[in-house]
């Protein structure tokens, strides 16, 4: 990793939303119940190749990791960005390593230009309603997945399913018989949605079973755990900004209410919650692009989440009546930081999970 | 000075083998069941006791390695120091508890403000084993700390000091003291404070044992009547006491830390191995979470005082001006949530107070004299709600 190369690709990503991402553009988009994702923010990424970050360089990219990721995503995540970047990445990653030639060839150039959007199931394959069975060269697919992050703008959606053969992991091509359903969650800034089918036909190369699905799964689970935590300390360090801003400026009783110890004590606690939960963000990516100890991503997820929600929620409250109406950031931020608590895991499982590996020695030196 | 054997120092830049030195040194000079001993040992004997360990490590030069060579240490490095914390938590080693104003807050202050004579006059004697203690707070300045009233009056070649300081560490054992009294009473309350080495020895003072909540009687009240100090103990300027203090006590917040974390580490590591805490406690959903919570928090803390010495090795000692802050409030609210835990897990036993056990300083089997102890972080030194304002205040930029 070059510490410089990340620097600059967050000044790069910051301006640029700066620009496009500003308060009044993001509102109006919240606001039209038609758009489902900011497609002119998705265009400007595609044409300055932050959707090729993650790809080989054969394939047009960067071949940039998990930490080039992860400063990209928390800066997405400073302006709660309505983009399905998260989705694209994590079906890019399992395109990057799927068996089959065919399929990563067909895929993986669209998804660097971002001409193809990607959309991912929970990826653990126990919480999939989805059966796969295979026949000959065939697999037949039928049941419900949910939540499925950006389904109803995807091209391409990676889903975990059942299969006679253990845990399976499927790449579906959103142009087949699929019923996808975008659910109403508050969040606007992103797309969940349930999809079903029925008796689908998948060639069988765009599934994989047994181990080889079971560990891209935890891998990609990693992965996803560890940028939402980036995304979490991104929004949880800009609510603090403007909190901070807010109570430099409103005066009552006569004085900024920045002068209430009371209220300074709270934003106190959230500075270093950001502080420590960043730390273990950066030190979680390391030790996810080296391989080393695996309970770091759900470390990071939970530390991060608790973090942001706890943050987001305080900002409302500190904002006060302002914080309350629909016009201000204050619940965009609310709403993104529950989502993000809920997406792949929440705090209880994250913690869990780190626990389990910790007890299993898993966690390495 | 009694020459030093470098045989350890010495193979720094070989890990495997400086570890192996450390582990077989320690071996050698621990005494098997000095828990024991000490538990049930006087404050006299424990503090011969420290000493004693503190002279063994002077020995192999290991007392004052961490100090920069500016300071007359070893600069050690960052990595040397780790290897060398987790050998002595490994082996459940006494640890230097009651040195900690000797070896942070003294040279801190001698080489943010001190002139060459008083280096040279005291730096040798600390190596050496000489025993400090701080006189800062009193009866009526704890949190603010600037309204102290123990006064310093210029008379000829000294300062007549008169009034009362209080939690004053080990004041029946040490040697010298760095004390803050007013030497400006017409002066705006943080300008006219001045710094001032006192000899423990000096006539008129008396020190009275306060007794705390863990049973120990740590803590001294000190009643200065008429003592004299000679002029030349004032350390910096007449009236400039008052940025010593606050440089020298936010530098080594996150210092005395770094030992600690180390062993926080190794012991929170062992507690997940521990077959009865698996067997009990840690098969409990509320607990474990509770627990796994606390070992991200220590993995922070270890990440944070990595971070803060790298930044003091690249750009100067003292460089790091937030991390300290945030390493003093975060340690002492995540040792009481560790105490707390443990307390409860341990049921009964939790609750009992073992006269047998004496701590190292981090958890370890005396649960709730361990638990107790966790407000000596929360409140010393800058009490959690003085870090909080630091960092609303002067981090975060709220107005005061």
């Amino acid at each position: 990793m070059d510490i410089e190369l990340v620097a600059a690709l967050r000044d790069n990503v910051r301006r640029v939303l700066n620009d496009q991402c500003a308060s009044p553009k993001l509102h109006r988009f919240i606001e039209d119940e038609a758009e489902r994702y900011d497609a002119a923010l998705w265009r400007t990424a595609a044409e300055l190749g932050w959707l090729a970050l993650p790809l080989a360089e054969e394939h047009g990219g960067l071949g940039a990791g998990i930490v080039e990721l992860a400063a990209l995503q928390e800066e997405l995540g400073c302006r709660t960005a309505p983009v399905p970047f998260l989705s694209s990445v994590l079906v890019a990653g399992a395109l990057q390593v799927w068996p089959h030639g065919a399929v990563r060839a067909h895929w993986l150039d669209k998804l660097a230009s971002g001409d193809a959007i990607g959309a991912v199931g929970p990826l653990a394959t126990a919480e999939s309603g989805l059966a796969a069975s295979q026949q000959n060269d065939l697999y037949r697919i039928s049941g419900e997945c949910v939540p499925v992050l950006d389904a109803d703008i995807a091209s391409l959606l990676l889903l975990p399913l059942q299969t006679e053969a253990g845990p399976g992991l499927a790449l579906i091509d959103a142009s087949t018989a699929l019923d996808v359903q975008p659910l109403p969650v508050a969040d606007r800034t992103r797309s969940v949605c349930t999809v079903q089918c029925h008796d689908l036909e998948l060639p069988a190369q765009q599934l994989i079973t047994g181990s080889e699905a079971a560990s891209l799964c935890d891998r990609l689970a990693g992965q996803a755990q560890i940028l939402l935590a980036a995304d979490s300390v991104g929004g949880a360090q800009a609510t603090l900004e403007m909190t901070i801003e807010y109570m430099k400026t409103r005066v009552q009783f006569g004085k900024p209410i920045g002068t209430f110890q009371a209220l300074k004590h709270r934003c106190a606690d959230h500075k270093l919650a950001i502080e420590t939960s960043r730390r273990i963000l950066q030190r979680a990516a390391l030790e996810y692009a080296s391989g080393g100890d695996r309970a770091w991503p759900h470390m990071a997820k939970f530390a991060a989440c608790d973090c942001y929600t706890a943050m987001a929620a305080d900002g409302i409250q500190l904002h006060g009546g302002i914080g309350f109406t629909a016009e201000h950031n204050a619940h965009l931020f609310l709403k993104r930081s529950m989502l993000n608590q809920y997406l792949f895991g929440d705090s209880a499982q994250q913690l869990d999970l780190a626990g389990r590996k910790l007890m299993s020695g898993e966690h390495g030196a | 000075m009694s020459t030093v054997d470098r045989t350890i120092l010495d193979s720094v830049n070989e890990p495997q083998r400086f570890r192996a030195l450390v582990r077989d040194w320690i071996e050698r000079t621990v005494p098997h069941g000095w828990r024991e001993q000490q538990a049930a040992a006087s404050e006299e004997e424990q503090f011969a006791f420290q000493c004693w360990w503190f002279g063994e490590l002077s020995k192999i030069g290991m007392a004052t390695a961490h100090w920069p060579r500016d300071w007359g240490g070893e600069a050690l490095k960052v990595e040397s120091q780790v290897i060398f914390y987790e050998e002595l938590a490994r082996a459940g080693a006494p640890s230097n508890s009651m040195f900690v104003s000797t070896l942070y807050q003294l040279p801190a202050t001698l080489y943010a403000a001190g002139t060459a004579e008083q280096r040279a006059r005291y730096i040798d004697g600390a190596k050496a084993g000489d025993l400090w203690c701080q006189g800062f707070s009193e009866p009526g300045a704890g949190s603010d700390l600037a309204s102290l009233r123990t006064s310093a009056v210029r008379d000829g070649d000294a300062y007549i000091v008169n009034g009362q300081k209080v939690w004053t560490s080990y004041g029946q054992f040490a040697k010298h003291c760095l004390l803050l009294a007013r030497t400006g009473p017409l002066q705006p309350k943080h300008k006219g404070i001045s710094m001032f080495v006192l000899d423990m020895d000096s006539p008129g003072i008396e020190l009275r044992p306060i007794r705390q909540i863990t049973g120990q009687a740590e803590f001294n009240e000190m009643f200065l009547t008429d003592v004299r100090i000679p002029v030349e103990n004032l350390i910096g300027e007449e009236n400039a006491g008052w940025g010593i203090a606050q440089s020298t006590l936010s530098a080594e917040r996150g210092l005395i830390i770094f030992e600690q974390s180390e062993r926080l580490r190794h012991f929170l590591a062992e507690l997940l191995e521990s077959q009865p805490a698996r067997d009990s406690w840690l098969g409990d959903d509320e607990s474990r979470r509770t627990f796994i919570r606390v070992y991200t928090d220590a993995a922070a803390l270890t990440l944070m005082i990595r971070e803060m010495l790298e930044q003091n090795e690249a750009h100067g000692e003292m460089a790091a001006q937030q991390l300290p802050v945030y390493i003093k409030l975060h340690y002492a609210v995540l040792l009481q949530k560790l105490g707390g835990l443990l307390v409860r897990v341990n049921g009964l036993n939790g609750q009992l107070m073992h006269p047998d056990i004496a701590t190292s300083g981090v958890p370890g089997g005396n649960w709730m004299f361990d638990y107790l102890a966790s407000w000596n972080w929360t409140i010393a030194g800058g009490s959690n709600e003085i870090m909080r304002n630091i960092i609303a205040e002067r981090i975060l930029g709220l107005p005061r």
